[in-house]
């Protein structure tokens, strides 16, 4: 099974080689779970992002610290909370009682994530873009439903995939680009974002 | 086939490219292409943070801020921070600030004269990296180029021309312009260093749209793919 550790590992290596675009894109595959993650501390919405960011600018300074014993995702994750806890310490606000373990992110990580910690303003937009997802997902032709459910969910990598379905490599490849542009051609009205 | 087909293949082509990177399955070259597509077109950024949406959708992890893009802001902040440590880097042990100091100057105008310094190394460095560019494409134009260079010596001259403009062999002439101190009449051997670090940072981003511009044509698959990075130059004429 293929997991975050495998791939990010390429952008990872990238980061430190210094490409800094590399780690632009890693911004952009968790900032909306680290961003949920703070706001299981922080409250203010100007505050989670404002933590967000630097614990983002914090894990890139330290990346060359990161051996790659833990998922990128898992080290991240420890330092947002950190840098979450950090921030209600020097504002002088009491840390949450029920808390997850650093220590215990690791068991709590399941196929491809840790979960983010749940927070009661899921609102309508979050339920209305997941119906959307998931009606679309169900009116994709088998293959490429099959294809994107076996990636996005059970976490696969596109060799397993590929042994699953009984196809090449490569036809994966275009299973999952084909399912996520049916799905963004939906989505992207809600969204408020043409072309 | 139209002709606007091979565009519209080679966006669908890069923007299979991001879906295969974000899975950690593509290879240097596609990573290469959707990094520099990223950098460069926002529509093509904006995509890969919807197809990060649908697999936490799928995962059932959407969550409030999921409309929220800090993604800029942190990369931005990383520029800046970058660029402080380099300045710091480079400029901490200015001969001048010393100067200044055992003069007994006041603190404000210590840091404006650094600050005039530090500007003035950066336009020196700059002109220098400038310099030495326009000096390497003069002596390496494109094949059409040269052969009219064969029966114009004359626009062989140019780089001499600059060398004597500058008051120095480096062509480094701008700096005088707001930079007045005899303590940089000459360049310092950490100036040229630098200089020649920035020479080195262009020509590896030379090096680096000739591999971007062979790893486009290995995508399109068409007959260029089959050409080995020693001829990578012969693109100049493209």
């Amino acid at each position: 099974m293929v997991d975050s550790q495998d791939s990010d590992q390429q952008l990872v290596d990238r980061v430190k080689q210094g490409d800094k675009k590399a780690y632009d894109v890693l911004v952009i595959k968790y900032q909306h779970r680290i961003l949920g993650l703070v706001g299981g501390y922080v409250s203010d919405f100007q505050e989670v992002q404002d933590v967000t960011q630097e614990a983002f600018i914090k894990a890139y300074r330290a990346l060359d610290k990161f051996r790659g014993d833990s998922s990128f995702y898992t080290w991240l994750y420890r330092i947002a909370v950190n840098t979450a806890k950090n921030h209600l310490v020097s504002k002088g606000r009491r840390l949450p009682e029920s808390d997850i373990d650093v220590h215990d992110a690791d068991f709590l990580e399941t196929a491809t994530t840790l979960r983010v910690v749940d927070t009661p303003e899921r609102n309508l937009y979050c339920d209305e873009i997941e119906q959307v997802i998931h009606d679309v997902i169900q009116r994709l032709p088998d293959e490429l439903r099959t294809a994107v459910m076996l990636r996005e969910f059970d976490g696969l990598s596109y060799e397993e995939i590929a042994d699953v379905m009984d196809c090449p490599v490569g036809t994966v490849r275009s299973r999952i680009f084909r399912a996520r542009e049916a799905i963004d051609r939906e989505i992207r009205p809600l969204l408020g974002q043409g072309g | 086939m139209s002709e606007k087909d091979p565009q519209i293949s080679a966006r669908e082509r890069l923007k299979e490219s991001l879906s295969v990177s974000l899975d950690g399955h593509s290879n240097d070259l596609e990573l290469r292409r959707v990094l520099d597509g990223i950098s460069k077109d926002d529509e093509l950024r904006s995509l890969a943070g919807r197809y990060q949406l649908i697999g936490d959708a799928v995962r059932g992890e959407v969550n409030q801020f999921s409309n929220v893009d800090i993604s800029k802001g942190v990369m931005a902040a990383i520029e800046q921070g970058d660029v402080d440590t380099t300045l710091n880097q480079k400029f901490s042990d200015s001969p001048r600030s010393s100067v200044n100091g055992s003069n007994g100057n006041s603190k404000s105008s210590n840091v404006i004269e650094g600050l005039w310094v530090s500007l003035g190394k950066v336009a020196m460095a700059a002109s220098v990296a400038v310099a030495i560019v326009v000096g390497v494409r003069n002596s390496n134009p494109p094949a059409d180029v040269q052969l009219m260079a064969v029966n114009e010596p004359v626009t062989l001259t140019q780089p001499v021309q600059l060398a004597h403009v500058g008051q120095n062999d480096y062509g480094a002439s701008g700096i005088r312009a707001g930079y007045n101190s005899k303590l940089h009449d000459s360049i310092t051997p950490e100036q040229l260093a630098y200089a020649q670090s920035l020479a080195d940072r262009a020509t590896r981003e030379r090096f680096h749209a000739y591999a971007l511009q062979h790893a486009e044509l290995s995508a399109m698959g068409n007959g260029q793919s089959i050409l080995s990075f020693a001829r990578l130059t012969s693109f100049d004429s493209q």
